[in-house]
């Protein structure tokens, strides 16, 4: 086919995955180009998820902290407070990362082209310009890093007008009374607790008992805790059987238990789904699973040799962090380079009010995986910097093999986890033992110094004489969910 | 009816003197502008839909005798297709929706105060069906790329009301000199004065910041970057606007040679489809315009 121009590395799609892998293989002297359908890069983790709803909780934070000391003056929002107030400055952030984003793909000789991709072949993409012309491009390798969208409820009508996504929330005018958020995942959660912090009387409904399933009960117990706390409800083991609006002023909404519930909006946050139409998999053989996800190797190769995906196209953990370095290990394996460790320590973070952090194994998986654990616990509120922060609802667990020698994971819950969770994520990528975290001095006072406290608790409950060997080899213990 | 302060003493004046003394006026800030009615100052400072003061709301409605009229005559038309004849203002508000009284009350109140032209009737009107079809295009674009819905209907049905204001003005000065402006030189100095009126308009009614910016913007959206969502709305709105109610004036190929699709991330197929919603919104036309 001559005329089309070629590349060593067709990327479709600008997120988190598809820039990693962009920069890695430029990086390595390849040519590479992305193809993206928005006029900006960067994806949904940019525009309409990660950044604006991060910076969201920022402010309902912000009120949560001024509150804590303000109670004698009764701070609060005001009832007609604009919602875009609570988003103040959040175009120039995404303006500024959209900014460095493109002079990094330009700074690397990345070549971008604005458009929708569709597969002519394994090795050819058409190319549907936005002014409705098209054209072809060829890649020796092909990373398909597409996203995902909101999943939309078969049985009922998202209006983004008073039944919400997880992107049109974001589009609000004003801050509602109630909301009724419905799922019990990580969005689910985040928004809940964002609403619930900024005042709005939330209620969340899901068919699981629940919230943040998925994790250590201890952790997801605490969010709970703090929830309820600001006001909120989590109504467990229901599900919505109808919403519609009453004509006048809210929606209502009937539950499959034949209670009912009345609120301003409704969020729906029930997972999302991967952005694969129109992309002519079928014609080429790139398989899906039942769930509608690219079905991906341990290398991340999709069943058609030479194209990959990463990020959420493969589905879960759809964490913009384990997207990133999916896309970077797939830009390896598609370029034949050196792809490194690391993937087994990526740590998964959850913006609920109070942050949620995991690196590695919880208590349950260390049983499940090696007979035995111990857990090794620091309470915030018994840490001179999170009595001075209020941070009363943290706590951080460590979780070591059955003799008490060996990290095996982290789990943060409170102020700042996100960031703490690094320090145990570094000690896990190191083999770093129990016994460094109590040897270790930390700055004073910091909540980093949970760590030492939570390590001296698993010292306290280690056999006297422990016939039990360390573990030595970690194998694949870091299999992310 | 406001009237304006200026002098008119010399009515038959030619158009560049007609121009200096709009012009002037303008600058001295003598130029009477009608007040926003309180109906619609409420819904524009609570937001469209702002569900939290219905009751409220529905007792400001009933206290204008005229307006819950309107609504009422609205609430009934064949578009509506309600089930039996509506009778009482609780039933219109049960019946379409606080959301959709709010909108139908901020478009009688608006077209009533200002889209009003002794002698240009047909032009006024004209104007306001353009407003509405606006409106309602830029809800269902709003709609689709997820952006506030509410905003896109309000800053649809208000993008020309500088028109609607340099208009009236232009009308109350032929009726007090009691002659006519040549058609040419009256369009002419409405097209010339939109943006000073609009701007004023935009100051007097405090309306939000998001409107002021279509007011000022839509005209050129897509040809400067960084047009707001509201902006860019608004101007492909109002092309497909023209393409329902004077399709032999329409010509769609422009939004691409602006960049308004490209900034809004409207591929064709999108647009297609946005399209078919045209019968919707010539229902919101017949039953408002």
């Amino acid at each position: 086919m001559n005329g089309i121009e070629s590349f060593d590395l067709l990327v479709i799609g600008s997120g988190p995955a598809g820039q990693k892998a962009a920069v890695q293989a430029a990086k390595a002297g390849r040519r590479v180009a992305i193809i993206e359908r928005q006029r900006e890069v960067g994806g949904a983790c940019v525009h309409s998820g990660t950044i604006p709803s991060k910076a969201l909780r920022e402010k309902a934070l912000q009120l949560t902290r001024v509150r804590q000391i303000g109670n004698a003056f009764q701070l609060g929002l005001t009832a007609d407070v604009p919602f875009a107030v609570l988003l103040d400055g959040v175009s120039e952030i995404v303006a500024a990362h959209d900014r460095y984003m493109a002079a990094q793909l330009e700074r690397n000789g990345i070549r971008c082209f604005r458009g929708r991709a569709s597969f002519k072949s394994p090795t050819v993409l058409d190319v549907l310009r936005i002014d409705g012309s098209h054209f072809d491009v060829r890649g020796e390798r092909i990373l398909i890093a597409s996203g995902s969208r909101p999943r939309q409820p078969p049985d009922m009508t998202v209006d983004h007008e008073n039944i919400l996504d997880s992107d049109s929330i974001l589009a609000l005018a004003y801050l509602p009374r109630s909301l009724a958020v419905i799922g019990a995942g990580v969005i689910a959660s985040e928004y809940a607790s964002m609403f619930a912090a900024l005042g709005c009387e939330v209620t969340q409904i899901d068919r699981a008992e629940r919230p943040l399933g998925f994790l250590d009960p201890e952790l997801s117990g605490r969010y709970l805790q703090s929830f309820t706390a600001a006001g909120g409800r989590f109504l467990a083991g229901r599900s919505v059987r109808a919403a519609g609006w009453d004509g006048v002023a809210q929606l209502d909404i009937a539950l499959d238990d034949g209670t009912s519930l009345r609120a301003d909006k409704m969020l729906i946050a029930q997972g999302r789904i991967a952005n694969v139409e129109g992309l002519g998999l079928d014609a080429i053989g790139v398989k899906l699973s039942a769930r509608g996800l690219i079905e991906v190797n341990d290398e991340l190769c999709t069943t058609v040799r030479g194209i990959y995906a990463a990020g959420d196209v493969i589905g879960p953990p759809a964490l913009a962090s384990a997207a990133m370095e999916q896309g970077r290990r797939a830009a390896c394996h598609a370029l034949g380079l050196f792809a490194g460790a690391g993937q087994d320590s990526v740590p998964a973070g959850i913006y609920t009010i109070p942050e949620i952090a995991t690196v590695g194994l919880d208590e349950a998986e260390a049983r499940g995986k090696f007979g035995g654990a111990l857990v090794g616990r620091s309470q915030f509120k018994e840490i001179a910097r999170g009595q001075i922060a209020g941070a009363q609802d943290g706590m951080l667990k460590l979780v070591s093999d059955a003799g008490g020698r060996t990290l095996l994971g982290v789990q943060v819950v409170g102020d700042g986890a996100t960031e703490l969770v690094h320090v145990g994520q570094m000690a896990l990528a190191t083999d770093a033992t129990i016994d460094r975290f109590v040897d270790n001095v930390f700055n004073f006072p910091t909540l980093a110094e949970a760590y030492r406290v939570a390590a001296l608790d698993i010292v306290r409950q280690r056999p006297a004489r422990s016939s039990l060997p360390a573990i030595t080899d970690k194998g694949d213990r870091f299999i992310l969910r | 009816m406001a009237v304006m302060k200026m002098a008119l003493k010399s009515l038959n004046a030619e158009p560049a003197e007609l121009r200096e003394r709009l012009r002037d006026a303008l600058a001295a800030d003598q130029v009477d502008l009608p007040p926003l009615p309180q109906v619609a100052a409420e819904v524009v400072a609570n937001g469209a839909a702002d569900p939290r003061n219905a009751a409220a709301f529905s007792r400001l409605i009933q206290r204008d005798p005229a307006l819950a009229a309107n609504i009422m005559r609205i609430a009934n038309a064949a578009a509506y297709r309600p089930r039996a004849p509506i009778v009482s203002l609780q039933q219109a508000v049960a019946w379409l929706g606080i959301t959709e009284i709010r909108n139908i009350a901020l478009a009688v109140c608006v077209r009533g105060q200002l889209f009003v032209a002794p002698g240009h009737e047909p032009e006024i009107h004209g104007l306001w069906r353009e407003s509405v079809a606006t409106a309602s295009w830029a809800r269902a674009l709003a709609r689709l790329k997820k952006r506030n819905v509410e905003s896109a209907y309000l800053c649809g049905l208000l993008h020309r009301i500088g028109r609607a204001a340099a208009i009236a003005t232009l009308s109350r000065i032929e009726v007090a000199g009691r002659h006519t402006v040549a058609a040419r030189t009256f369009s002419a100095l409405a097209d010339e004065f939109e943006w000073d009126f609009g701007r004023r308009l935009a100051e007097k009614w405090q309306l939000p910041a998001s409107v002021s910016d279509v007011i000022n913007g839509w005209r050129n959206a897509g040809r400067a970057t960084g047009s707001s969502a509201e902006v860019l709305q608004v101007h492909v709105g109002h092309m497909l606007a023209i393409e329902v109610l004077h399709p032999e004036l329409s010509n769609l190929a422009l939004l691409d040679e602006h960049g308004a699709l490209a900034d809004l991330d409207m591929y064709p197929d999108e647009l297609q489809a946005l399209r078919k919603e045209a019968d919707q919104v010539l229902a919101a036309i017949a039953h408002l315009g």
